[in-house]
């Protein structure tokens, strides 16, 4: 198959954080028209919108077009966990690239109650008996890493210094504060080894991305290189499907492996040649695990890994320069765009916060509930 | 499947010791004996691609065979990983704290279940299949769910092999 390039025409973010005044479709037509602005191109030019979200309920998407002005094309609102946006994302890459349109709106939103959530992933049993707890399988999933890697307790705290660290210089985070490691390990305990502040928050908030066949303004053009959306396979008793069981042998490639093999196999790179990622740190072993399974660093070679500060701004390859979740939060069906937004401006050399000297491969990384995991590649060119 | 050993369903064996009718959260979850208080968990065998799945289903979740069949799972394991759980979750009403473990059992099947503890237990620890109640439904049954429980003392010949035996 011939590849056509896929470009990113302009991008627009609503800040993540919580705003009780406003509603769903407030957000969503704010990142919307941000976008629209970016791109300098009219609503008219967006001939199909693909809108992610995971608690927006009915039409979401549709409602927010009908605020900016029906223009009656096309709707899709997707579901898929805390890849919502990148499923969106896919479905609208997908579109262009079979020549169904020149322009699209991918766009990914989300208001979310706060603390434990009751997610209706979980059968009414499963929580009578004291498994719907979801911050326990994150707690069980840090351990294993740690045991695994050779890490302790204080490993974690460094990656909420560092995300929080550079958090505080992008305004569109809602912590903007910089934090000590003792501060985050004198945290309340949440499920051991998880400190409170080592977990991000879920919350509110908006990011839209326009695609479109050819880039047509003046500055740096960024290609949407790879995009991949994988599910899990049965057989990992820690996976993000939340099974019950698991094999102890054998274990399945994880759905962010299978994205991120297929994402590089896409878009011809490999870790090696990229300059900036963000990937999920739904708590603060996830961002190492995530690595792990990006590629970043081997089996074993974490610790390694985190004394050169392979990770930290200026290392050999950064990781959330955004804040990541730990500071931006956790608005699920936004978060994945919320990412490509971000390494967009850095590609483009106009992210808030100060960029990167040289950024021309960046990726970004979700996976959660489904299990689902998603894994963009952005190349500038 | 069954063997000659009696298994009442858990409903009649507690019914004896508490004043309500009790039921499990979900029917097929495990089983007891009525003769010694043993309980398994019921999971699933696939004789096509001979896994073993828990909870129980008619379908395989490794290979999407419908060639399974029910089984108990051994009652004894071993924790790999454990936290505790301080706050109830939502739409849970039994005791706190509780841990949440991934356990091995002795037929090597790794699960994630509730451990009756007040503390991070060691990897390593042994601990043995049981019952905990955990609040009612709304026609006020009283519900139980599998939970494991530290074994203080471990006689090898407790050490049963049920499933494959
Ligand atoms: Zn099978």
């Amino acid at each position: 198959m011939i590849d056509t390039p896929i470009y990113i025409a302009g991008v627009g973010i609503h800040r993540f954080g919580r705003f009780p005044a406003q509603t769903l479709t407030d957000l969503g037509v704010h990142a919307f028209r941000a976008a629209l602005h970016d791109a300098e191109l009219p609503l008219s030019a967006i001939q199909a919108i693909y809108c992610g979200s995971v608690y927006g309920g009915v039409a979401a998407g549709h409602k927010v077009l009908g605020a900016l002005g029906a223009t009656s094309v096309p709707v899709v609102n997707v579901e898929a966990g805390c890849a919502s946006g990148a499923a969106a994302l896919l479905l609208g890459t997908l579109a262009l690239r079979a020549q169904a349109y020149d322009c699209v709106a991918v766009l990914g939103m989300e208001k979310m109650p706060k603390g434990m959530i009751r997610s209706s992933f979980f059968d009414l049993w499963q929580e009578q008996a004291g498994l719907a707890v979801t911050p326990a399988y994150f707690a069980l999933r840090a351990q294993q890493l740690l045991r695994e890697e050779g890490l302790d307790v204080r490993d974690l705290a460094k990656i909420v210094v560092k995300n929080r660290a550079n958090g505080a210089l992008n305004p569109y985070a809602m912590f903007q504060s910089r934090v000590t490691e003792e501060e985050v390990l004198a945290s309340p305990e949440v499920c051991e080894p998880l400190r409170l502040w080592m977990l991000c928050s879920p919350n509110e908030g908006a990011a839209c991305v326009i695609l479109a066949r050819k880039a047509v303004l003046g500055r740096r053009k960024v290609r949407v290189a790879a995009i991949t959306l994988r599910s899990h396979r049965f057989g990992n008793v820690l996976g993000e499907h939340t099974p019950l069981c698991g094999t102890a042998r054998e274990v399945p490639p994880s759905p962010s492996e299978l994205a991120a093999r297929e994402a590089y196999e896409i878009a011809g790179v490999g870790p090696p040649e990229l300059d900036l990622v963000e990937c999920q740190d739904t708590d603060a072993a996830r961002e190492l695990l995530a690595c792990r399974e990006l590629g970043l660093y081997g089996a074993g070679e974490c610790a390694q890994a985190l004394r050169e500060g392979w990770f930290l701004p200026g290392g050999k390859i950064p990781v959330n320069l955004s804040g990541g979740l730990l500071s931006k939060g956790e608005p699920l069906g936004a978060s994945a765009l919320g990412q490509v937004v971000y390494l967009c401006w850095q590609l483009q050399g106009r992210a808030p916060g100060g960029g990167l000297e040289r950024c021309r491969v960046a990726l970004a990384h979700t996976v959660g509930r489904g299990a689902n995991a998603s894994v963009t590649i952005l190349q500038g060119e | 499947m069954t063997s000659g050993r009696a298994i009442a369903s858990v409903g009649q064996s507690v019914v004896s010791v508490v004043a309500m009718p009790a039921k499990p959260v979900r029917e097929g979850l495990f089983a007891a004996s009525s003769e010694d208080g043993t309980v398994w968990l019921l999971g699933s065998e696939c004789t096509k691609c001979a896994r073993t799945a828990f909870p129980a289903s008619e379908l395989c979740p490794y290979c999407g065979s419908d060639r399974t069949q029910v089984s108990r799972l051994p009652s004894d394991g071993v924790v790999e990983l454990c936290t505790l759980v301080r706050k109830s979750p939502p739409g849970y009403r039994g005791p706190t704290p509780y841990g949440l473990a991934v356990i091995r059992l002795t037929s090597d099947l790794l699960i994630v279940a509730p451990v009756e503890t007040h503390e991070v237990l060691a990897c390593g620890t042994r601990v043995r299949c049981g019952v905990r109640e955990v609040g009612e439904d709304e026609e006020g049954n009283l519900l139980l769910a599998p939970c494991f429980r530290v074994l203080e003392v471990q006689p090898e010949a407790s050490l049963m092999r049920v499933v494959g035996s």
